[in-house]
């Protein structure tokens, strides 16, 4: 039923071993998927599904509109109950204690989060709360300079979210990620992140997503067509609107 | 301890940053609450007796009708933009998160028409010394209200016809704030023991300070899925 073609898996992991805590991710894969099934709304999306991401590899889902790539992205964070079947992030079992299992992802959903009333600098300060980064508020405010520069939008810092271009929004949502760049153990999950996004911003989003992965993180991302750069080491799952996996 | 009390710090305080830069919800149910309040006198006339004896009732309506619009939208924003979402998949548990999503609303909706009341209160002939109990009352009664409102709000959040929905889960469940708000502010004026009717509305807000928060980050949780 499922046929997936790693192309190249292994790079050097030796930098995530020094920084990476807990959990022993040296022994568990980034992702394991065990026979699982995802519904939506009565109709089977997904079955039968087993996979298995290594430490420096990304997936990327494609498939046709409404063939269940967001539903199997928002499944992994838990915000959509599975049907069947079972999966662990860092050997961290999704029905573990939820804090625990949330500390081991990031997900870009295709809402942005940014806190339409307010600018940009105080949003991904927010968001940063939420993701439990702990460091001090002057930390904080340099991280995420660092991160808006990073996307391309740092002389937006000050302004409304409301007042920010779709895909001015999409680049504050992909800061997120680089909020946590040094936790290389948290998967990103990251839903059409190329849709709004420019030439630039594509290009500075696969040297993010490459720089991660050749850190020892990894990451979902789901799509249409190719995935622009990052070939050598990733992993893609096709979804037909029937639910088969290729 | 500090993983959940400072993202609800900074849910608390995102909220009123935003509120602050953009005061007009605040001053619409500022504005109602006054107009409703400077209405009612003009319409039944000046007999001071007569309008001291409905000022408790007075009050309390108004408090409710104006914090009900706000109510309606306390999480259609941030489900709309995909905080919420955000929220869900915190490693914070979702209720400390609704918790402090309450207590914001409290210091948004309710606290400026408290800080209301007493000019209210001097219209209507109130005794000076009876308007700090008559806050107490409210701040006490207006903590229940948004408790209520924000189950409510959760429960119809992704609705279209949510703010009637609002209406119809938050006005039978706020009748005992209503009855025992009341009771205590006449009770007050009549010199009676009002002891009682605080300890009420205290033991409701225990309850709902118990029940509000797991309900609504439930209810939440369903609308997301």
């Amino acid at each position: 039923m499922m046929l997936i073609t790693p192309i190249l898996t292994h790079l050097p992991y030796d930098f995530w071993q020094m920084t990476s805590p807990s959990l022993h991710p040296s022994i568990h894969p980034r992702l394991a998927i065990n026979d699982l099934a995802i519904s939506r709304g009565g109709a089977l999306l997904i079955e039968g599904l087993n996979l298995e991401l290594k430490a420096g590899q990304v997936l990327f889902l494609r498939g046709a509109n409404g063939c269940g790539k967001t539903t199997l992205l928002r499944a992994l964070a838990k915000l959509i109950p599975l049907r069947h079947g079972q999966y662990a992030i860092n050997g961290v079992q999704h029905k573990a204690d939820h804090a625990t299992l949330m500390r081991q992802l990031l997900l870009v959903g295709h809402r942005n989060a940014g806190f339409e009333h307010l600018n940009v600098i105080s949003s991904l300060r927010l968001m940063a709360s939420m993701m439990n980064i702990e460091t001090s508020p002057k930390q904080i405010t340099e991280q995420i300079m660092a991160a808006l520069d990073k996307m391309g939008i740092k002389p937006l810092a000050e302004r409304q979210i409301s007042h920010l271009s779709a895909g001015q929004q999409r680049r504050l949502a992909l800061a997120r990620l680089m909020l946590a760049a040094d936790m290389t153990h948290r998967l990103w999950l990251i839903d059409e992140p190329f849709n709004t996004l420019d030439d630039d911003a594509a290009s500075r989003l696969c040297d993010i997503i490459t720089s991660y992965c050749n850190h020892g993180g990894s990451a979902v991302i789901s799509g249409h067509g190719t995935m622009p750069l990052i070939p050598d080491m990733t992993l893609t799952l096709g979804i037909t609107p029937s639910g088969e996996l290729s | 301890m500090r993983a959940i009390l400072n993202p609800c710090l900074a849910v608390i305080m995102a909220d009123i940053r935003a509120s602050l830069r953009y005061p007009g919800d605040v001053l619409s149910g500022l504005s109602y609450f006054i107009m409703i309040a400077t209405l009612v006198p003009l319409g039944l006339g000046a007999d001071q007796a007569e309008l001291a004896r409905i000022a408790p009732v007075m009050i309390w309506i108004a408090v409710m009708l104006a914090s009900l619009p706000q109510m309606d939208r306390l999480f259609s924003r941030i489900a709309k933009d995909g905080v919420l979402e955000q929220m869900l998949i915190s490693p914070t548990p979702m209720t400390m998160l609704m918790l402090a999503k309450i207590i914001a609303a409290w210091l948004i909706i309710i606290l400026p028409l408290v800080l209301a009341a007493p000019v209210i209160g001097i219209m209507f002939g109130l005794a000076m010394d009876m308007l700090a109990m008559m806050l107490c009352f409210l701040a006490i009664g207006g903590l229940c209200l948004v408790m209520i409102g924000a189950m409510a709000a959760a429960l119809v959040l992704g609705s279209r016809q949510s703010g009637v929905f609002t209406a119809i889960i938050v006005l039978p469940l706020s009748m005992p704030v209503l009855i025992f708000g009341v009771a205590g502010i006449s009770a007050l004026q009549s010199g009676a023991d009002m002891a009682g009717h605080m300890m009420l509305l205290g033991a409701l807000t225990l309850i709902l300070l118990v029940l509000s928060p797991p309900v609504t980050a439930a209810a939440i949780r369903f609308s997301e899925e």
